[in-house]
């Protein structure tokens, strides 16, 4: 019996709270870069992304060519966002701006990575990429993720 | 023969050379790549003559050109290059950085795609001109492939008088020109200077080149007219009217191999929108800025340059960039180096290349900001050409609600004592006053900046910080990009405007009406005003409903916009396919 043991820590609360979260593949080198307000955290909200019609499966598979099943490494990193209601809130134009820069950050830096990803997420445009605290956060998210990967 | 199963084929030289010249040369193009040769040769100065055949027609005339004299104070070849470089697939071994002559074949095939001779003259430092002469018709003729030692004649000298003090170079001469539809001087002239100029724009720039064609230097031309991009700024795909120059994405290196080491330097810019010139100055000014931006089908997309020379005139990278009058102003430049030859697969005709995978894939990522914001711009100043035809439907708006009075009392509302009203009404400017300051620093964040002291700000800095823009059409409803807790809408009070309401452009439910639903003026008009009597009357219930204290209102109020605001964002977001304009009005029959 070979178990799996997996650290949450406290990525299931997300009262109150937004995340940023990259899952992150090193064998089948793929990145998927997400956001969220759900009550349940980063950690609620993966099970909906690997459901039948979840986006982290169905981007996999389109990009990959065969089932998220395989896949034996993936580890999730999480960013808390500022506490904040402009970040926490319904309305989303703000988490979707630091989203969509720490996706193209890491477009443009992937290939100084070892090894090499391809960015599997879509990202919503949003009209708020050039806020400065939002630049800001999505820069700190990136430099933090490329010193743990 | 080796092996006795070998037989030898043989090879028809005439007509090989006659199929090279029909690889898709244009006359300028053909030149082109002779000045390729040139450049190669590390020329400095090259001058291109064009003898007519009938010298009393105009340079407007069709099919009158006797010969092109393409001369160059370059290294000059010895007999031996000089028979190398006739040679088909001639050697590489000379092969520089910053030229093309990958394949051996230009200089033939350039040459007989316009005329039937190709005459070489060359001499290297401190040594006499040799000169070699190829007919493609005696080629023909002979079915052999051979070239003619002559004679210097006077015409010959005369020309290395003239362009060659040094005593060094060479001298192509294309004659016996093919005057079967072949363009016209003025054409070639017109056609070289802007090839010229973008092709080796960087030589011509930093002054390393000197390029004459028919007795007039040629300027460098940049396509993405970058210092204009400098002097611009950034692109705000939300505020650019399409006048001005701006850069996209300011020059990035990308990696395309880090264990190759292979980058790739990257630009992009966005170049002006023509068709708002006709409106702004006068009819055909759009005509002349098409020409000077070059803005047309064939000329957006990306200019890839490879030491510093343009191989790739426009490309779209194997559908990066779509075909879409949309991306007109979309003007990228890709800066590569030989080692990422292999990433660049570079056609024989010099004009085309193929992606690999890699370089595919890193290109097309980093460039779909870039794609989206150019296209988002054009559309935005279309919108914006539409909006100075039609008067903006915030500006109607506003003008329609500029003499409207609200209701002093309600019925049944009693009129408060004095001294509260006076109470409630400072409340109101302190609070308002305060509101000021944290939307002027969301403004300032909004474009990018910073802001240290907000007494540094000027009126104008002010006004826009409150309105969203400096416009003295708009007094009461101001769409801006941020209100507090990135609300829909918050009401505003100051003494100039009296009550206002300040909209939230960017929240979800703004954009479906705004932007979604941008057609529809009417809706829009309507949304205004719905937005303003909200906060008008949140204003009301500040200043005359004293059942209930002034603290306790703004909490309540407050949290109801906050809740609107949730629930009509939530609302978008569960039903984007249904509501207008995406919804199928048949099936709510």
């Amino acid at each position: 019996m070979n178990m799996i043991e997996t650290y949450i820590s406290n990525i299931f609360d997300g009262m109150n709270k937004s995340y940023i979260y990259l899952w992150v593949s090193k064998k089948q080198k793929v990145v998927y870069v997400g956001m969220t307000n759900s009550y349940a955290g980063t950690f609620g909200r993966a099970g909906a992304h690997v459901t039948k019609k979840g986006t982290l499966r169905k981007r996999f598979i389109e990009k990959k060519g065969f089932e998220i099943n395989s896949v034996d490494d993936f580890r999730l990193f999480t960013y808390l966002l500022p506490n904040d209601y402009k970040y926490i809130s319904v309305e989303k134009s703000y988490r979707e701006a630091i989203e969509y820069l720490v996706q193209k950050e890491l477009q443009i830096i992937r290939g100084n990575l070892n090894p090499t990803f391809d960015v599997i997420s879509w990202v919503r445009q949003s009209p708020r990429t050039n806020n400065t605290e939002v630049k800001k956060i999505a820069n700190e998210i990136v430099l933090e993720f490329i010193q743990c990967y | 023969m080796n092996n006795k199963n070998e037989t030898e084929i043989g090879i028809d030289v005439g007509r090989v050379l006659f199929g090279l010249s029909r690889i898709g040369y244009t006359t300028s193009s053909a030149i082109c790549d002779i000045i390729d040769n040139s450049v190669r040769a590390n020329a400095k100065n090259i001058y291109l003559d064009i003898i007519k055949a009938r010298k009393n027609f105009t340079d407007s005339k069709r099919n009158n050109v006797k010969e092109y004299t393409i001369i160059d104070d370059g290294d000059g070849m010895d007999e031996e290059g000089i028979l190398d470089a006739l040679k088909l697939g001639s050697s590489n071994n000379n092969y520089e950085k910053n030229t093309l002559a990958k394949f051996g074949l230009g200089l033939k095939s350039a040459t007989f795609s316009q005329a039937d001779t190709l005459q070489i003259l060359s001499a290297t430092k401190n040594n006499e001109f040799i000169k070699y002469v190829i007919s493609l018709q005696d080629v023909i003729k002979r079915k052999e492939y051979f070239a003619l030692k002559m004679q210097l004649d006077d015409y010959d000298k005369e020309t290395i008088k003239k362009y060659l003090k040094e005593g060094k170079g060479t001298i192509i001469r294309v004659s016996d020109v093919k005057n079967v539809n072949h363009p016209s001087v003025k054409k070639t002239i017109e056609d070289l200077k802007l090839k010229i100029g973008v092709i080796y724009y960087y030589f011509l720039n930093d002054k390393s080149l000197s390029i004459n064609v028919a007795g007039k230097k040629i300027d460098a031309l940049d396509p993405l007219f970058v210092n204009e991009a400098n002097t611009n700024g950034n692109l705000n795909e939300n505020t650019w009217e399409g006048t001005e120059v701006k850069w996209i994405e300011k020059t990035r290196e990308l990696v395309l191999d880090d264990e190759e080491n292979i980058k790739a330097t990257i630009e992009i810019t966005q170049l002006p929108y023509p068709p708002i010139f006709k409106i702004i100055k006068k009819k055909g000014e759009d005509r002349k800025i098409r020409k000077k931006y070059l803005i047309g089908a064939n000329n957006y997309g990306f200019y890839v340059y490879r030491n510093k020379r343009l191989i790739s005139w426009v490309s779209k990278l194997q559908g990066i960039i779509p075909t879409d009058q949309d991306y007109f102003s979309f003007r990228g430049r890709i800066l590569i180096e030989d080692a990422a030859d292999d990433y660049f697969n570079i056609d024989v005709k010099k004009s085309s290349m193929v992606l690999s995978d890699e370089a595919w894939n890193v290109i097309s990522d980093f460039t779909q900001e870039g794609k989206r914001k150019s296209k988002q711009a054009w559309q935005n100043a279309n919108k914006h050409r539409k909006g100075i035809i039609n008067q903006q439907p915030n500006e109607i708006s506003n003008t329609i609600i500029n003499d409207f009075e609200q209701l002093e009392t309600l019925p049944g509302d009693k009129i408060i004592d004095e001294d509260i009203a006076i109470e409630r009404q400072e409340n109101i400017n302190k609070d308002m006053k305060e509101n000021a300051i944290q939307m002027a620093k969301m403004t300032l964040e909004d474009e990018g900046g910073n802001i240290s002291d907000i007494n540094e700000l000027t009126e104008e800095q002010k006004e826009k910080a409150i309105k969203g823009e400096v416009n003295e059409r708009l007094s009461k409803i101001f769409r801006v990009s941020s209100v507090i807790d990135n609300l829909l809408w918050e009401p505003y009070y100051d003494t100039n405007y009296g009550n206002c309401v300040r909209i939230n452009k960017f929240h979800r439910f703004a954009r479906l009406i705004l932007e979604e639903n941008q057609e529809n003026q009417d809706m829009q008009i309507i949304f205004d005003m719905l937005f303003l009597q909200l906060a008008d009357a949140e204003l009301y219930a500040y200043k005359n409903i004293d059942k209930y204290k002034y603290d306790e209102l703004k909490f309540v109020l407050a949290e109801y916009r906050r809740i609107v605001s949730e629930f009509l964002a939530n609302m978008c977001r569960k039903l984007e396919q249904e509501l207008p304009p995406n919804y199928i009005s048949n099936e709510y029959d």
